[in-house]
């Protein structure tokens, strides 16, 4: 690639955003569409300050974070459990096969009335739905790891002499680690949207509840701003996952 | 390993599951309903009319949101891979976007269209666009390099290519993510109709939050779940049909 073409992609990318921002923000000024529906990049920015500064925007996204956290966190660790029992044994796997098949059918997001009623509106509902959606993805995802690592890795490794203890330091947790930071990407991307999904269903907590109370109110500069917001976080996360995911298994490309 | 054991197994866990809710819940205390109240409350979904209209809604909407998004993605991919600086432009943009948990786009379109069926095909359209956009200009993308050479050497030209190698890499692409798109379509209807609605799925789903039952919602969830897995299958079993072609390369 040359470098006239190494510049020019970026270019136009930042001169078709700026060209989208900029026709609305002219059409809302000049009254061509009606900003009362539609908004305009400056009154979004308005309202985003407006959230920032009534002290509840911060709040509100570490309440998103919070139940993020606390569920992908669980979700890791019961994930990564059952996927090596899975893994590991085919039996147990039978047995658990066909209720993992129903609770994966299940639309697990649109659940949260459900855990509402049962655990009340706190933090539980939220943790429970976005722990739901991540732990199916890294589960399947661990299991099928430890499966691929049963054949020839297991058994090149017994015949190099290595006993279980070194079966489990150099095959196993590297194997098993390899295959969760490939689903994290993907597993935390949905979690994400598990939370604030979780937020719309009646919550007084988190960036879901910000955007369905704005709606309650009419504002629609306020929606707007949260969800920029919740683009640019959910920008950002995604690039810190992508990022630990090229970095972790960059050595594979060596392989091939 | 011994499947008849597992199997026994695998029902003796159910029954107790069930039998232990149906215990525990039939005391009334927890809100937690039981399995027989909800069986009750699924079976409304066959005999009360107004439940079809419900049920009907929901369906008109995710259907059409569904045509509009999957006709919107396709023709967004034609366009960005027609031009190769198109698409390296278009793919980090839409990346972001990709990011972004587009159903949290439901109030913005409720404030927009209102809580109309039109209103939630749009939200739906917008809801799910990028995934078939994405499947195709990935599998467009992924055509093995030799693949296209090799065409090229027996003499193929612009319009051979197309129709031999082009086409089919879309209409597979598309079929693929054709099962996770409905998918997303139920629930993003179910998810609008919960936020703003008179009538739907969703709407049940709200009616029986705000009334603490949780065997009306959980009812309609079920149903939900029912609906989204007969659409998966039958949708799998075209594409292990019209895709059966490809493992005799």
């Amino acid at each position: 690639m040359t470098v006239r073409q190494g510049v020019a992609v970026p270019l136009t990318q930042a001169g078709l955003i700026a060209l989208g921002l900029g026709t609305w923000e002219l059409a809302a000024q000049s009254g061509w569409i009606d900003a009362r529906n539609f908004s305009s990049p400056s009154l979004i920015y308005t309202a985003i300050l407006f959230l920032y500064s009534e002290g509840d925007l911060l709040f509100h996204v570490q309440a998103t974070l919070k139940v993020l956290g606390l569920g992908f966190g669980s979700a890791v660790i019961v994930g990564m459990t059952m996927g090596i029992l899975l893994g590991i044994s085919a039996s147990f796997r039978a047995y658990v096969e066909p209720f993992l098949v129903f609770v994966n059918a299940l639309p697990r997001s649109i659940l949260v009335p459900v855990f509402i009623i049962w655990f009340g509106f706190g933090m539980a509902p939220k943790v429970l739905a976005v722990f739901l959606v991540a732990v199916f993805f890294i589960t399947i995802n661990v299991s099928t790891g430890v499966r691929t690592l049963e054949g020839e890795f297991v058994v090149n490794a017994r015949m190099l002499g290595a006993d279980w203890r070194n079966l489990a330091t150099n095959v196993y947790i590297p194997g098993v680690a390899l295959w969760l930071l490939g689903s994290a990407r993907v597993a935390f991307g949905y979690a994400f949207q598990a939370a604030i999904v979780a937020e719309f269903f009646g919550a007084f907590l988190g960036l879901g509840y910000v955007i369905v109370r704005a709606q309650g109110a009419f504002s629609v500069h306020q929606i707007y701003g949260a969800l920029v917001v919740t683009l640019m976080i959910a920008f950002t996360l995604d690039r810190i996952a992508a990022a630990v995911e090229s970095r972790s298994t960059r050595w594979m490309g060596a392989r091939a | 390993m011994n499947m008849r054991r597992i199997r026994i197994a695998q029902i003796l866990t159910v029954v107790i599951m069930l039998a232990t809710w149906q215990l525990v819940g039939a005391d009334g205390r927890y809100h937690i309903s039981t399995p027989l109240e909800i069986a009750r409350a699924m079976s409304l979904w066959v005999t009360v009319p107004t439940r079809w209209s419900d049920l009907s809604r929901t369906l008109q909407a995710a259907g059409l949101g569904f045509g509009l998004g999957v006709s919107l993605g396709t023709l967004l991919a034609i366009i960005v891979l027609t031009s190769r600086f198109l698409s390296k432009v278009a793919t980090p943009i839409i990346g972001a976007l990709n990011a972004l948990p587009r159903i949290a786009l439901a109030p913005a379109f409720i404030m927009l269209f209102g809580i109309g069926i039109d209103a939630k095909a749009y939200f739906v359209a917008a809801a799910i666009f990028l995934i078939p956009f994405y499947n195709i200009v990935i599998g467009v993308q992924s055509i093995d390099p030799a693949l296209l050479q090799n065409v090229r050497i027996l003499g193929a030209n612009r319009r051979h290519r197309l129709r031999e190698v082009y086409i089919p890499a879309v209409a597979a692409a598309l079929l693929t993510s054709l099962r996770l798109t409905a998918a997303w379509s139920l629930l993003a209807t179910i998810l609008s109709e919960y936020i703003a609605a008179s009538a739907g799925v969703g709407y049940q789903i709200r009616i029986g939050q705000g009334l603490l039952r949780p065997d009306i919602t959980l009812a309609a969830v079920l149903l939900v779940a029912f609906m989204s897995f007969s659409i998966d299958r039958s949708l799998a079993t075209i594409q292990s049909r019209t895709m059966r072609w490809r493992d005799a390369g």
